[in-house]
Order: C-alpha cells, then structure tokens, then sequence
C-alpha cells in the first residue's frame, strides 16, 4: 500500500463559524493505481488533496484528527523539514487552474528548475537544462525553447497544464495528486491531458489520486472510486462496479442526474435541495434532508462506513443494499 | 518601447505647461506682493520709488503677460532672478539641492529597506505577536505628526540629554575639521532629521508591504510554490516577494519628487539648509521667480517618477508590456 488515509477530519475556521470540511475520511490506494474521488463542489474533495501534502495554512484550517501513511511513514505529525523534503519530490500535484497556478513573473523554465534543484545536490546548468528540456518533450510539447523562455501568460491553456504536469513529474513522485486537472480547460484539451497522464502514468508507473466531479473522467480513467458527499465518503469500491450499480442513495441520484444520450424532453432529474451547511450539521445522515429513501430512522442514527460484502465495497447506508 | 517612451515624453509637456500655469494663478491670488517686504516695511519708501521698484520688477504689468514673460525666459532654461537678492534662481536651486537630496536619500533608502522587511515580516507571520507590534507602530506612525515628533526629540536629544544638535547640517567650525571628523559631524546633525521622517514615512509604507504581500501569499502560484518542496524563505523571497513588489513601485515612482522637493514643514523645523526651507522662505518673502523655479521642477519630476514608475512595471511584471 503506497497511501493509507485512516479517520482524517479536518475543520476549517471562518470568524466564529466551524466548518468541518472532512470527518472521517479513510482511503486507500496502491502502487500504479488510480483512485477517483468524486463529489460536488465544497464537498471537502481539495481539502483531501491538500491535507496529504499539509498545505491548508495553519491560521485557516486544522486537522482535528486522523492519520496519513505514505509508505508507511505517517505525514501529519512529520517535522516540517521531512514533508518539505516529500512534497513535489515523492508526492507531487497539480491544480485544478493552471494559468493561477503558475507564478506569472517566473519564466516556465525556471520554475520547473526550483523543483528539480530543491531536491537534488548541484547539478550543472547545463544538465538542468537539457533535463527541462527532456521534460517538456516528455509531455508532448513542441517549441521547447520557446516554452522553457516564456511566462505563463505567453502560453495557451494546455499548455499551461502541461508544463504543470512536467513540472510535478520532474523528480519522478511515487503519488500524483491531480486536483481536477482538466476542469479549467476545454473539452478537445481535457481529452488530451488525460490520455497524457494515462499514458505517462503507466511509463513512470505512478499512483494517481484523481480528484473530480466529473464522471465521465472516472469511468474512463480510474480502477478505485470514493463518493464523497459533505466532507464524508458514503461509497467507496471498484469504479465499473459502482458505477454499474450504486449502492448509496446518493450515489445513485448523483448517476441518475448525470446528462445521457437517450435524454430526449423530458426534464433532467435533480437532487432536490442543497449540499449540507458544513458548519451546523444535519443530525443522524448527512444525506437524509435529500435522500429519496430517508426514513424516520434516518433523522437520528449517524450511519457508519461499513463493508457490504455482497456488492465488494463500503457503504454509509443502513438501508442498503436495496436491489 | 522606445515609440512609446517618446510618446509619453511629448505628453509630458502640455501636463507641465498646465502645471506652471496653475502654480503662477494660485501665487497670484496669494495676499500680498514681493515689494511689500522692502516697500511697506520701510517708512522712509517714496510712493515713487515703489512704483519704480514694481516696474523695475515687471509687476505692473497684468499677470498673464508676466505669465507669458516667464514661460519665454524658461523656453531658454533661464528661470530668472530671485526678487529677494537679485541672485540666479538656478544658482539659489543648485545649492540646496544636495543638502536635500542627501537627507531624503539617506532616509528613503531607510524607509524603503525597513519597510518592506517589517511589512514582509509581518504579512508571513501573520497574527503573531511581531504582526500585532508592527500593527500598533504604524498606527502611532500614522497618528504622531511629524513636526511635533521632531520638536519632542529634539527637546530630548537636543537639550534634555544635549547628545545630538538640533538644526542645520554642519557645525560653526565644519572648516577646521579633517574628513573623518566632517563626516561624523554631519552624520549626527542628520541622525534626528533621519529617523524622524523615517519613523512616519515606515509606517505607510510598511503597512502597505504587508497588505500587498498578504494578498499575493493567498494565490495559487503560492501554493504551488509549497506544494514544489520550497524552503518557506524561497517562497516568500522568491514566489511571493516579486509580486508583491509591483503595487510598491508605485510609491516609489510618487517618492521620487519627494526626493528632490523636500519637505517644507520638516526642513523648517530642523532648519536643515535644503530645497524645502527655500521654498518656504520664498512664499513667506513672495519671492515668484524661486516659487515658479521650485514648483516647475518638483512637477517635472512628479511627472518623471510616475513615468519611471511605469517604465519598472514593466520590468517587474512581465505580462505588461507598452506598444
């Protein structure tokens, strides 16, 4: 097991409110896999990513509880210098927005460099720069001096995202973190990127934590699934099974909501009401004011992550299964 | 670049033209003539020879010919005679400017290292206990006004203590001194005139720095940064500092006529021999021609600062550029 996440809560703090972005959230992913987590906007899916390589700042969020193992060493309570030394070397991410992310008074060479130098001993310019070089056409792009000279704004949007991904790759990270990394750019791009990342994933034989609210991508893209839905995963298993037949009531409306062909006039179907208010919580099921299953029971039992062996999967539904 | 430079320069000119224009109005609404001093004060002054005196002075004549008369004589970088004491404005100008640029240098440079270290300081340390010191110095900063700070100290370290001297520059035997004992003369007539513009110009500026350099410490480029495995000193210095420069140019473009105008008030009070007591003492005396002569000048370099202003955006964000 490359990346074990056992129990982690998170809450954030705004004034005097408490959110509490993540309870209890657990996760598993192995060598060369690919685990989707998938939920709505605000369900605590950039928290989870966040948190692994502890970049929520100290004066806006704490995690209350939980532990992360990568490779067996846990990252939470590491010294600051340790986690420093893993970020961008053995865990690296990307960002959902790449022209934000990127420094834009920084040429894009440079800033691949300081992720390569920070971690290296000296090494000679000009080894560096036929490494950036090597990186860049690794991630399929043409006019590498060009890009090495450019800032980010002289560069369309994939290409941003490319250099992102060439600048995450360049000290070849066991864990890619990739936070939603196509959402930002159009459709013909996301293809590409993924298809990149696929591809480069299975060269460089890395792990990927996809994280997304797109299903489409997971299906296509991902062998693990973990729904996740206010800041708790109410299923979690194989991606085609789930997929093939969602156990979770949320689950299911979320799948159900989804666009297809064989729409014709009739209206879309929703999930009625809103994602729950992080900082006063619903009592008993977080899903229970939306679920169109909920009973009596619903409103005051807190339904536990269990294991319906049936269906090879976890589940926080006490009704399930329902087929 | 350069088209746009010329460009910019040319329209320099009508700005500077609409200055002076104003700048002569205003003296001309002032109360009171140049002559009043030699004139109304001598009991023993014929009409006569007051009529005289305002010809000799081309006063008599309506102000927009004097106007004209003056832009004429500029046209040929000749700004006239001082009424006062017959004396070339531009001589008067010369010597006060070095005696000016030296305070205004010395305490800039100060204002503009400190300030920009608190102001760092303080944003990355947000909340701690430095934050909460630096927040309560530039409220006094703010508050304390400066003339009135200076009297204070100059009470204390003048007279109370009689450690430092109070006025001027140099002292009555400057001549007999060898280099390294001229040197440290001047330097202890400038320690109080120093830190007391220093102390109320930090406050602004340092504030400004931590807002500026707040702002760019939440961005995603920031984010990445950390994410890359960056000791937090790269981050700071290198990711965040150069963006949080840009809004500081600014000021420093508005400093710059500061640099070479003095402060009026200020060199009043220490009767530091500089461009600022000149000034004063040609408004108290109506002395046009040295008025005009300082107030061209200042406003040529207003405009020349906020041009150079420009032009370093340019250099410290590489996504302006002029056409």
């Amino acid at each position: 097991m490359l990346l074990e996440i056992k129990n982690l809560s998170l809450q954030y703090v705004r004034g005097k409110k408490i959110i509490s972005a993540l309870r209890d959230v657990s996760l598993t992913l192995d060598k060369e896999e690919t685990l989707g987590l998938v939920g709505e906007s605000g369900c605590g899916k950039s928290s989870v990513a966040h948190s692994i390589l502890r970049l929520i700042p100290a004066n806006e969020g704490k995690i209350t509880h939980g532990e992360i193992f990568f490779e067996g060493k846990e990252l939470l309570q590491m010294e600051p210098e340790k986690i420093r030394q893993i970020r961008g070397k053995e865990i690296a991410i990307i960002f959902q927005d790449p022209f934000t992310s990127l420094n834009p008074v920084i040429p894009i060479g440079k800033q691949i460099e300081e992720n390569i130098l920070t971690h290296s001993l000296k090494t000679s310019s000009l080894q560096l720069k036929e490494k950036i070089f090597s990186l860049l056409e690794e991630v399929q792009l043409k006019e590498t001096e060009r890009i090495y000279n450019s800032y980010p704004h002289q560069i369309s949007g994939g290409q941003r995202q490319r250099a992102m991904i060439a600048m995450a790759l360049a000290n070849r990270p066991k864990l890619l973190i990739c936070d939603e990394p196509t959402t930002a750019l159009d459709v013909t791009v996301q293809k590409e990127i993924m298809e990149l990342l696929m591809k480069l994933q299975k060269n460089l034989k890395i792990s990927i934590l996809f994280i997304t609210h797109h299903f489409g991508l997971i299906g296509l893209y991902t062998q693990k699934l973990a729904v996740l839905y206010g800041g708790e995963i109410v299923e979690e298993g194989s991606t085609q099974e789930i997929l093939k037949n969602p156990q979770h009531p949320y689950t299911q409306s979320l799948l159900k909501s989804l666009p297809r062909k064989s729409f014709k006039k009739e209206k879309l179907p929703v999930i009625p009401g809103s994602p729950p208010d992080l900082s006063s919580l619903p009592s008993g099921c977080i899903f229970h004011p939306r679920c169109p299953k909920a009973i009596e029971e619903c409103k005051k039992k807190v339904p536990l992550l269990r294991e319906l062996k049936k269906f090879n999967r976890k589940i926080s539904c006490d009704l399930a299964p329902f087929s | 670049m350069a088209s746009y430079l010329f460009k910019r320069l040319l329209t320099l000119l009508p700005l500077l033209l609409g200055i002076t224009f104003l700048t002569f109005l205003i003296m001309q609404l002032a109360p009171g003539k140049p002559t009043d001093l030699i004139t109304d004060l001598n009991a023993k002054m014929s009409l006569e020879a007051k009529q005289k005196l305002t010809k000799l002075y081309g006063l008599d004549r309506p102000w927009p010919i004097q106007y004209w008369e003056w832009l004429k004589r500029l046209s040929k970088f000749d700004f006239g005679k001082s009424f006062k004491d017959d004396r070339p404005v531009i001589h008067k100008i010369l010597e006060r400017l070095p005696a000016t640029l030296l305070l205004n240098f010395l305490s800039l440079s100060l204002i503009f290292t400190l300030a920009i270290l608190i102001g760092m300081t303080a944003a990355a340390k947000k909340g701690a206990l430095f934050d909460k010191l630096t927040t309560l110095f530039v409220y006094l900063g703010f508050s304390i006004p400066t003339f009135w700070l200076a009297l204070l100290l100059m009470i204390l370290f003048g007279l109370k203590i009689g450690l430092l001297p109070i006025s001027g520059l140099r002292s009555l035997n400057f001549e007999e001194l060898n280099f390294l004992q001229k040197a440290w003369d001047m330097l202890q007539h400038l320690l109080l005139p120093v830190s007391v513009m220093a102390l109320t110009g930090l406050a602004a500026l340092a504030r400004y720095t931590r807002s500026s350099m707040l702002e760019v410490l939440h961005q995603d480029y920031i984010r990445t940064a950390r994410a890359k495995g960056l000791k937090e000193r790269e981050v700071i210095f290198k990711h965040a500092f150069k963006n949080a420069l840009i809004p500081i140019i600014t000021l420093l473009g508005l400093m710059l006529p500061e640099l070479i105008g003095g402060s009026f008030i200020f060199e009043t009070i220490f009767a530091y021999p500089g461009m600022g007591r000149l000034g004063f003492e040609a408004i108290m005396s109506r002395d046009y021609p040295v008025l005009m002569g300082i107030g061209t000048m200042v406003a040529f370099l207003t405009l020349l600062g906020n041009l150079l202003a420009d032009m370093l955006y340019a250099l410290a964000d590489p996504r302006i550029r002029y056409k």
